[in-house]
């Protein structure tokens, strides 16, 4: 392994340890996996260690990845195929499904640019969730500070930083990212045995019942998320506050239905162009033929009436 | 100074544009949205690409594709489905063009009156909007609508449960019949042949069954603007203003600016009376702010933008009705599988109906794969068999009611064009607290956004009756077509017919406009749109009452600002796709 450079904030040896509760938001949020999954490839590179770390796109990779890998989970959920996070939540088919659609990213595009959700509710909202986790004594079960490597270590450490000024609210995330959040904190309450497994977000973990327990739970507020985890709230986000997880929870799971069969992925977004038959229209049998200005479907009018009088 | 600035381009604004333009008026109007120039290059017809709520082209939003929809605030989760853009929500609607329930309005004295919302019905008769009904069928125009595929299959369900046929356009008792709708009847190939090359114009004009109304229409191909097929005002009324100069004797050219997003209604106190003096807008893509005066200003933004402008700008409120009594028809969606084709995905999205006077009406709401997974999971419901949110819904249908997931949505998906969807459209009471106002939370660049509350599942016991008795007899007639399987979702509010808002009466306790579509408290200033209907129709979709109404508002204002006279009853109007329109709109290159 290459010797890291860093600066003295961003190095392990020179900080004070973390708490194991910020840690345990870390696990229970799938950064920890995104981290995991992100150092090989930044070893791999070419550039240096203290360049990547310094990067202002280090932590938007680390929560792409964990909300990539959350939103594959929901997309097995909603449309199962014959990929590895259908099957490994146990319901799965041996057609395309959407994931296989890029329906992930679709999640993401759409939400992090252009839901117009009001980010200085949800803004606020998140950082209460992360400081609620951050205050807990719920030590994750296993000491996952034993397995970490040093570079994961440093990115932890990044990802601290970054909490403190998301917590202290001088910093925004996107959309995509506050789901995705929502979705593996509510994950691991539901199983806390999904901190760990297979894939890098607690709900891609979850087999295909306790990821619908985890929409049951944002759908209905029962058992109340703000109440488990003692959000402090203010009055206004406290009223708005089951609406939105509600809204939230129905929005992905309807945008994932109809991005995932629709053209989304199949569509060169410069030309507009079809680049291939979209799966979605696969598997609905849609337009077998592609698109056509017209069909031949005029049977003529009904009891032979054209019009009508008033 | 302009004569009158009209506030939206969506159904009911180009109504009162072409009308007084007709009239030599000078008037301008604004449109928050996109103006669609060339539909036939930057529209297509698919799915996401049009329909994402988000991002599509048809959108609430900014003609800016790259920049977020503009927010609403919702106290309860709810899916709004309207659009800005010259044309508005017509850009995507099916162009069904019922007229109202006779019911709903003043004097009505049928034996089913005691079945309607007597507090809130119209303040005048039935009989006195016919002849506006009559000028408005004429000049989009509507039709009585082709029959295809899954119009047969939706009338072999009406007669296997032997429902009556209407063959007329007022709606006297319960029966089914072919839609009235402002969609061009097809004629040379269109409807005949899947060839591209056969179907432009003019081999092919009117409805090309193309399938595609929910992305917008520009079919035939080539045809020019006036007559693409269906009949949004885009393609018929906004055509119509444009070129009044061009068509009628005394005309005088609509001035359109799109991207305009009126943020302020000036007044001042004349006689003693807060009267609106202009508006302010801002340019949506640079910011900048312009203000024109008028001697009449119509609101038509819609239900939603309407009461926000109107509170935003402090404009008086004395009884707090501004934003209140909003209907929405408290729609939900039954779904059938069949063993045979219905064609679902071919035609018109709906082109048939029934109707059931004092309870609503079921249209069949035919969409691609992607809208109608997106209208299945839109339930109250929960997942089925997994939970039920506290409803679970049993009746005519198969198990409780609910949306699908995983390999049981994939299997109800796995044919389109063997499904068959149906929209349950409420006859809904006009209640208080369903209501428009600005939020304390959020603003834009246009003022507090407007924070939305419609209440779904306490809404009043006749609202709720009738909506269950619709969804029960839209299952028997998808089982009755031949249905093997029945689903219901029990949707959550979907914002699409957004009605009463604004609403007409006499009562200023209660309503917001006068009979002549006026204030109530501030003199000039009028609404012409959805939001001006005094309650829900009794069910109909409200564009074409919206649009015959927003007829007789023109007239109001001729009459009372202008010195005008009356001339729907003394003229004949002149169709949208008049010879003498076409021309027109060639010469001014539309």
């Amino acid at each position: 392994m290459r010797k890291i450079r860093t600066p003295d904030s961003l190095d392990p040896d020179k900080r004070e340890p973390q708490s194991n509760p910020r840690r345990d938001f870390l696990a229970r949020s799938g950064l920890m996996g995104a981290v995991a999954a992100i150092s090989p490839m930044l070893l791999a590179s070419s550039k240096s260690e203290a360049s990547l770390l310094l990067s202002d796109s280090l932590i938007s990779d680390v929560f792409n990845t964990m909300t990539l890998d959350t939103f594959a989970g929901v997309s097995a959920f909603v449309i199962p195929g014959n990929d590895w996070h259908s099957i490994s939540q146990g319901h799965f088919n041996l057609k395309k499904g959407a994931k296989a659609a890029n329906t992930q990213q679709f999640l993401l595009d759409n939400l992090d640019n252009y839901l117009p959700w009001p980010k200085d509710i949800a803004g606020p909202i998140l950082s209460e969730i992360a400081r609620a986790f951050s205050n807990a004594a719920k030590p994750i079960p296993f000491g996952l500070a034993l397995v970490l490597k040093p570079l994961e270590t440093l990115i932890l450490n990044k990802l601290d930083e970054y909490m403190d000024r998301l917590i202290d609210g001088s910093e925004t995330v996107p959309l995509g990212h506050v789901f995705s959040l929502i979705l593996n904190v509510t994950a691991t309450l539901v199983n806390p045995l999904a901190i760990g497994g297979s894939h890098l977000a607690p709900f891609s973990r979850l087999n295909f019942s306790e990821k619908a327990e985890v929409f049951k739970r944002l759908e209905t507020g029962e058992p109340d998320l703000s109440e488990l985890i003692s959000l402090n709230l203010s009055e206004a986000q406290s009223e708005l506050f089951p609406t939105l997880m509600a809204t939230f929870s129905r929005t992905l799971i309807q945008l994932t239905a109809f991005g995932g069969l629709s053209e989304w992925h199949a569509l060169d977004q410069t030309t507009r162009e079809l680049t291939m038959r979209p799966i979605g229209w696969d598997l609905t049998q849609y337009l077998p033929n592609g698109n056509v200005e017209g069909w031949d479907d005029f049977l003529g009018y009904y009891q032979d009436r054209s019009q009508v009088d008033a | 100074m302009r004569d009158v600035i009209i506030i939206g381009a969506g159904g009911g604004g180009p109504i009162v544009a072409k009308e007084l333009a007709a009239q030599g008026l000078d008037v301008l109007m604004l449109e928050a949205g996109a103006r669609n120039k060339t539909p036939e290059t930057n529209w297509k017809h698919f799915e996401n690409d049009a329909n994402n709520p988000l991002s599509g082209y048809l959108r609430f939003g900014p003609s800016d594709r790259t920049k977020p929809s503009w927010y609403r605030e919702v106290t309860q989760p709810a899916m709004i489905s309207n659009l800005s853009g010259v044309g508005g929500t017509t850009q995507h609607y099916f162009g069904n063009s019922p007229r109202a329930m006779p019911g709903v309005f003043k004097g009505y004295q049928g034996n089913d009156a005691q079945d309607y919302d007597r507090d809130f019905e119209f303040p005048f008769s039935y009989e006195e909007l016919t002849p506006y009904y009559e000028w408005v069928e004429a000049t989009l125009p509507v039709q009585t609508a082709a029959m295809g595929t899954s119009e047969q299959v939706f009338f072999n369900g009406c007669e296997n449960i032997g429902m009556s046929v209407q063959v007329t356009k007022d709606t006297l008792q319960d029966g089914y019949r072919p839609q009235q709708n402002a969609v061009l009847q097809p004629s040379g190939n269109a409807g005949l042949t899947t060839n591209s090359a056969d179907l432009t114009y003019p081999l092919a004009k009117g409805c090309t069954f193309c399938g595609h109304c929910l992305q917008g229409c520009y079919e035939p191909i080539n045809a020019p603007r006036n007559l693409k097929a269906r009949r949004s005002t885009d393609n018929s009324y906004v055509p119509m203003a444009l070129t009044a100069d061009l068509w009628a004797p005394q005309g005088k050219a609509v001035t359109l600016i799109a991207d305009a997003y009126v943020t302020q209604i000036h007044t001042q106190q004349v006689n003693g009376k807060t009267t609106a003096t202009g508006v302010s807008w801002r340019d949506v893509n640079t910011g900048e702010v312009t203000t024109e005066n008028a001697k009449v200003v119509v609101m038509a933004g819609g239900c939603i933008e309407n009461p926000r402008l109107w509170l935003n700008s402090g404009l008086p409120n004395s009884y707090d009705w501004v934003g209140r009594g909003l209907t929405d028809h408290a729609f939900d969606f039954v779904c059938g599988i069949f063993p045979f084709n219905t064609d679902c995905t071919k035609g018109v999205g709906s082109s048939a109906r029934a109707d059931f006077p004092g309870k609503g009406c079921i249209e069949p709401s035919s969409l691609g794969p992607a809208g109608l997974a997106s209208n299945l999971m839109m339930s109250d419901s929960g997942i089925r068999g997994m939970y039920d949110n506290g409803r679970g819904v049993f009746g005519e249908w198969d198990g409780p009611s609910g949306r699908l997931i995983g390999n049981e949505f994939k299997n109800f998906m796995a044919d389109v064009n063997k499904t068959m969807g149906m929209l349950i459209i409420t006859d809904d009471d006009v209640e208080a607290n369903n209501r428009v106002e600005p939020s304390s939370l959020m603003s834009d660049e246009h003022g507090a956004v407007p924070k939305m509350t419609i209440h779904k599942r306490t809404r009043s016991q006749r609202t709720l009756d009738n909506r269950e008795f619709l969804a029960n007899k839209a299952a028997s007639i998808l089982r009755a077509a031949g249905a093997s399987e029945v689903l219901r979702i029990d949707i959550v509010p979907l914002l699409l017919h957004l009605q009463s808002s604004m609403r007409m009466g006499d009562d200023p306790q209660n309503s917001v406009i006068n009979a002549n579509g006026e204030a109530h408290e501030v003199a000039g200033l009028f609404v012409a749109d959805n939001s001006a209907l005094s309650n829900a129709l009794g069910g109909p979709n409200p564009t074409l009452t919206t649009q015959a109404l927003a007829t007789r508002t023109s007239e109001k204002i001729m009459v009372q600002y202008f010195s005008g006279s009356p001339w729907v009853s003394s003229n004949a109007p002149m169709s949208s796709i008049d010879d003498a329109i076409t021309q027109a709109v060639l010469a001014r290159g539309l």
